[in-house]
């Protein structure tokens, strides 16, 4: 029976973003962090290139907000991103929006957590992901609303524009609610282009190539 | 504030006083099957076939996922009970007592109304079974699975397991060890049944395992409606209820599959239902979850030619001391394929639903399309439901859609409705009736009608 | 004879006074209007007399068709002959206009009227449809992705449906181009000549004038500053609500 790679991991490194401190990280692409904030903080972390962040862990306090902005394009390789949010005190949010691009034969995992676990927690993931050529994509998304997290407001949407011929996509997302006042939904759809729109874009005198641009351009800005 | 008393959902939950003629001590061995092999005058070829599977059950480990069934303890079951010695093909032939929990059941009287022929399993045996004469002239077979594989043992042989193997998983491999009654079922190339096929299946005895084995072919382009209704009382002990449902649906072929299961909660439901839809053939399960104490239940479709396409309607309503864990398949292994799930539950007092669902697309099954939706409502603080969906495509040309919400009954919408003068439990009843109304529409009219009056609320309002 | 007294009442939420001093008599057949400001408490009223939960009277009384309006439950008012068209109706998925509407008429329907074949209260409702130009809603889900617009017209065909003593508008007119408008408006009048009074809550004088409204009763701040007849509508037209405000 083939022996299954255990990822080793060491100890994470911790910041505390202190009570109504806004911080903003920009090409954060540094592995194995928790960040924990204190009440009212605001964190907005984007990566903007190929590096990736890894094993991200997310503690978000009372009233706290982190908003996270994924912009990936990658053409080689296996990557892979853990990310984990706690909506641990009342009111807390997480906003996500990740666009990833896809080239090559490179293969990408998005592994995303959310609980919340106190009341009137928020959070909205927004994933778009751009498939060509031989390129695949994972995307698991777990929302979980516990039992004390009465009033949660959770939702996530992960959208796949498929253009390439051999292109896969994978999206498992997932819901477990022990709450029955909030309001949890996801909405996940794969498509391929949609040939009304490019007929109305070539009747208009673009040329097919720069339809599909055009197209998958307002596809991956929203 | 408002909260809820109870659903009343149970029906048949009452023991019959029938005694079993045979009933085999609770446990599983080698002899246990050959037994029951012995007892039906099997041919060599089934005893085998069931031999080996028993040696793939004992094999094979529960799946990683889902509900936990270590609390089902497989040797204090009782593999094979009957309470008659042959199948009959006239109600008043039928032992009076058998018949009296059919008849209060509305099973006799159903099937004189409204359907084409009928059948009727208590514990492992069918007691009853017929099948309207002009059916039977052009070539429509009917049969409890044991005569069909005395009468018609090419066809048997030719699908049966074909679509689930043995091998497929531990509680398939278990059924095709110690399989007893359900239907076979066989319609001819354009013959077309207006009216429908109906199944029934009591669970009476005390801790025992009902494995039916059903296997459905439909032939070219025709078409057929089969529906299968359950129930069982409730004892301190578990029963176990492993079915196995295979349909061939050949090209141009129509077949829609509703069951109507009211298990009682000491009943473990674990179904493997699954379907091969050919070129331009159509399978719809509709599938309804009352009862049971786990039910583990995902109709699939297997969409292996061009033009082939599927749904599953899937109802799931589980209270206190219930996990239903249901959903469906849609394999799409062919272009030009489409497939459509819809799926709603219905969680009250600790119940907890789970859907599953699996939707795959592998390459070069392009120009396809697929639609999921699936919504659960919690109807108490202490509810639960789960949404595990997975959405496998790896081809291009591809429309694939999936959204799953969760919600309860809204103040707002109660308000609303007391504002226009209904009561606040009519109004409750309301909204969840209009909750489940893709699965009400896609029953047969008297199902729905059922499912409404099934769907009794008691609502205790008090002042918030 | 009074339909609806309204008396000195008080009106909070979650211990937010909103309403302070609130009077209104409507007799039957009457067509009378409520205006003010934005935030003046007007859906406050509305969703009060329906007696929605959140909204606790906190001093005063309302007395409706000689009953205390507040000692009756919602279902139990609506019974009794109160119809509110609320600003934003409620979305019920998988309910079909048609079949909440056929619900309603045998819920509320006059006794001859209850043993009309299911035909023709179809045809009924199909007609009174026709006259709000909603025929197309039938078939859709209750206001489930029905614009602002449609919505208020399903709300004023389910006004005619019931025939109550009193209809209450939640700024009916809001989201409704002219030609709905003037069908609504026409629609209230003709149900007034049948006998159902009228309080319009409104921010435009349009539907008013269409109606010809007897009373203009004036909300600012929770408290009825005017309450007049329809030369009320001039000086509002002219000034809006600044004469009170200032205050």
């Amino acid at each position: 029976m083939p022996q299954r790679r255990e990822r080793i991991k060491k100890l994470p490194k911790l910041i505390i973003i202190k009570a109504g401190q806004a911080v903003s990280l920009v090409n954060f692409f540094k592995s194995n962090f928790v960040f924990k904030l204190k009440s009212k903080a605001v964190l907005y972390l984007s990566l903007n290139n190929s590096k990736f962040a890894q094993d991200l862990h997310f503690i978000i306090g009372r009233q706290a907000r982190v908003n996270l902005i994924f912009n990936i394009k990658q053409s080689v390789g296996l990557k892979r991103y853990h990310l984990t949010a706690d909506l641990s005190g009342r009111q807390g949010q997480l906003v996500v929006k990740i666009v990833h691009q896809g080239w090559g034969n490179s293969e990408t995992r998005y592994f995303l957590d959310v609980n919340h676990y106190a009341a009137e927690t928020f959070a909205r993931v927004e994933v778009r992901r751009l498939l060509q050529a031989n390129s695949s994509s994972i995307f698991y998304g777990m929302i979980k609303i516990s039992k004390s997290a009465t009033a949660a407001d959770s939702y996530l949407s992960d959208k796949t524009l498929l253009l390439g011929h051999k292109v896969k996509s994978l999206t498992v997302p997932a819901l477990e609610i022990k709450n029955n006042n909030v309001k949890a939904s996801h909405g996940v759809t794969a498509q391929t282009l949609n040939e009304q729109e490019l007929f109305y874009l070539r009747s208009r005198g673009l040329s097919r190539s720069q339809a599909i641009k055009l197209i998958a351009t307002a596809f991956l800005r929203f | 504030m408002l909260s809820i008393k109870k659903i009343s959902v149970r029906r048949g939950q009452w023991e019959d006083r029938v005694k079993p003629l045979t009933k085999l001590p609770p446990g599983l061995s080698r002899r246990t099957v050959e037994l029951i092999s012995d007892l039906k005058k099997e041919p060599l070829w089934m005893r085998n076939f069931r031999l080996k599977s028993l040696k793939l059950f004992q094999q094979q480990s529960y799946p990683v996922w889902g509900p936990n069934l270590s609390s089902l303890n497989f040797d204090k079951i009782s593999y094979y009970s009957s309470v008659n010695k042959k199948t009959e093909l006239a109600w008043d032939k039928v032992s009076p007592l058998v018949r009296r929990t059919f008849a209060r059941l509305g099973v006799p009287q159903r099937e004189a109304v409204i359907l084409a022929g009928a059948g009727a399993q208590y514990d492992s045996e069918l007691v009853y079974h017929s099948l309207c004469e002009e059916l039977k002239k052009s070539g429509v077979i009917f049969l409890s699975m044991e005569q069909g594989l005395v009468q018609y043992p090419q066809l048997v042989k030719k699908y049966l397991g074909s679509v689930i193997p043995p091998s497929d998983n531990k509680l398939a491999a278990l059924n095709s060890a110690v399989w007893s009654g359900g239907s076979f079922i066989y319609v001819p190339p354009r013959v077309r049944l207006v009216k429908p096929l109906h199944a029934y299946f009591r669970l009476n005895a005390r801790n025992l395992g009902q494995f039916e084995r059903t296997l459905i072919i439909a032939d070219r382009n025709s078409e057929v409606e089969y529906i299968e209704g359950c129930t069982a009382p409730y004892f301190n002990v578990d029963s176990l209820h492993a079915a196995v449902v295979e349909i061939i649906a050949e090209p141009g072929a129509k077949v829609r599959y509703t069951t109507v299961q009211n298990w009682s909660t000491s009943v473990y439901n674990l179904v493997t239902k699954r379907a091969l839809v050919k070129r331009n053939a159509y399978v719809e399960w509709i599938d309804g979850n009352f009862g049971s104490k786990v039910t583990m239940k995902y109709p699939s479709v297997i969409l292996s030619q061009p033009g082939a396409r599927g749904k599953v309607v899937s109802l799931a309503v589980a209270g206190s001391g219930q996990l239903i864990d249901a959903g469906a398949k849609a394999i799409h292994l062919a272009p030009y394929t489409s497939s459509q799930i819809i799926s709603k539950s219905i969680a009250w007092g600790s119940g907890r639903t789970s859907y599953r669902g699996l939707v795959k697309v592998v390459p070069r099954a392009g120009h396809s399309q697929t639609k999921v939706r699936c919504d659960a409502m919690l109807l108490s603080a202490t509810a639960q439901s789960d949404t595990y969906p997975c959405l496998d495509v790896k081809d291009q040309q591809v429309q694939m859609e999936h959204e799953a919400t969760v919600s309860r009954l809204s103040d707002e919408q109660l308000m609303y409705l007391q504002s226009r003068g209904w009561s606040e439990s009519d109004a409750a009843a309301l909204v969840l009736n209009s909750f489940i109304a893709p699965v009400r529409q896609a029953l047969p009219a008297e199902f729905a009608i059922e499912l409404e009056r099934l769907l009794n609320l008691e609502m205790e309002g008090s002042v918030g | 004879m009074s339909l609806l007294l309204v008396k000195n009442l008080a009106l909070s939420v979650k211990d937010q006074p909103i309403l302070k001093n609130v009077s209104l008599n409507i007799n039957s057949g009457e067509i009378q209007a409520l205006v003010g400001p934005n935030g003046s408490g007007k859906s406050s009223l509305v969703a009060a007399l329906m007696g929605q939960p959140a909204y606790q009277v906190t001093k005063g009384d309302i007395i409706f068709n000689r009953k205390k309006l507040l000692k009756l439950r919602p279902d139990q008012r609506s019974k009794n002959g109160l119809f509110v068209a609320w600003q934003s109706p409620v979305i019920i998925p998988g309910l079909k206009v048609e079949e909440f509407l056929l619900k309603l008429f045998k819920l509320h329907g006059r006794e001859r009227e209850k043993d009309w074949p299911l035909l023709k209260i179809r045809q009924d409702v199909a007609r009174q449809a026709r006259k709000l130009k909603s025929v197309g809603l039938l078939t859709r889900d209750l206001n489930d992705g029905l614009s602002g617009g449609e919505k208020k017209c399903l709300e004023a065909l389910q006004m005619t449906i019931i025939r109550p003593r009193l209809a209450v508008l939640d700024e009916i007119d809001s989201g409704l181009d002219i030609g709905s408008l003037l069908a609504v408006g026409k629609m209230i009048r003709e149900l007034n000549r049948q006998g159902t009074a009228f309080l319009i809550i409104s921010h435009q004088g349009r539907l008013l004038q269409e109606v010809k409204a007897q009373k203009i009763n004036v909300l600012v701040k929770g408290k009825i500053v005017a309450s007049d007849g329809p030369r009320l509508l001039k000086t509002l037209n002219r000034s809006g609500f600044k004469t009170w405000l200032k205050d």
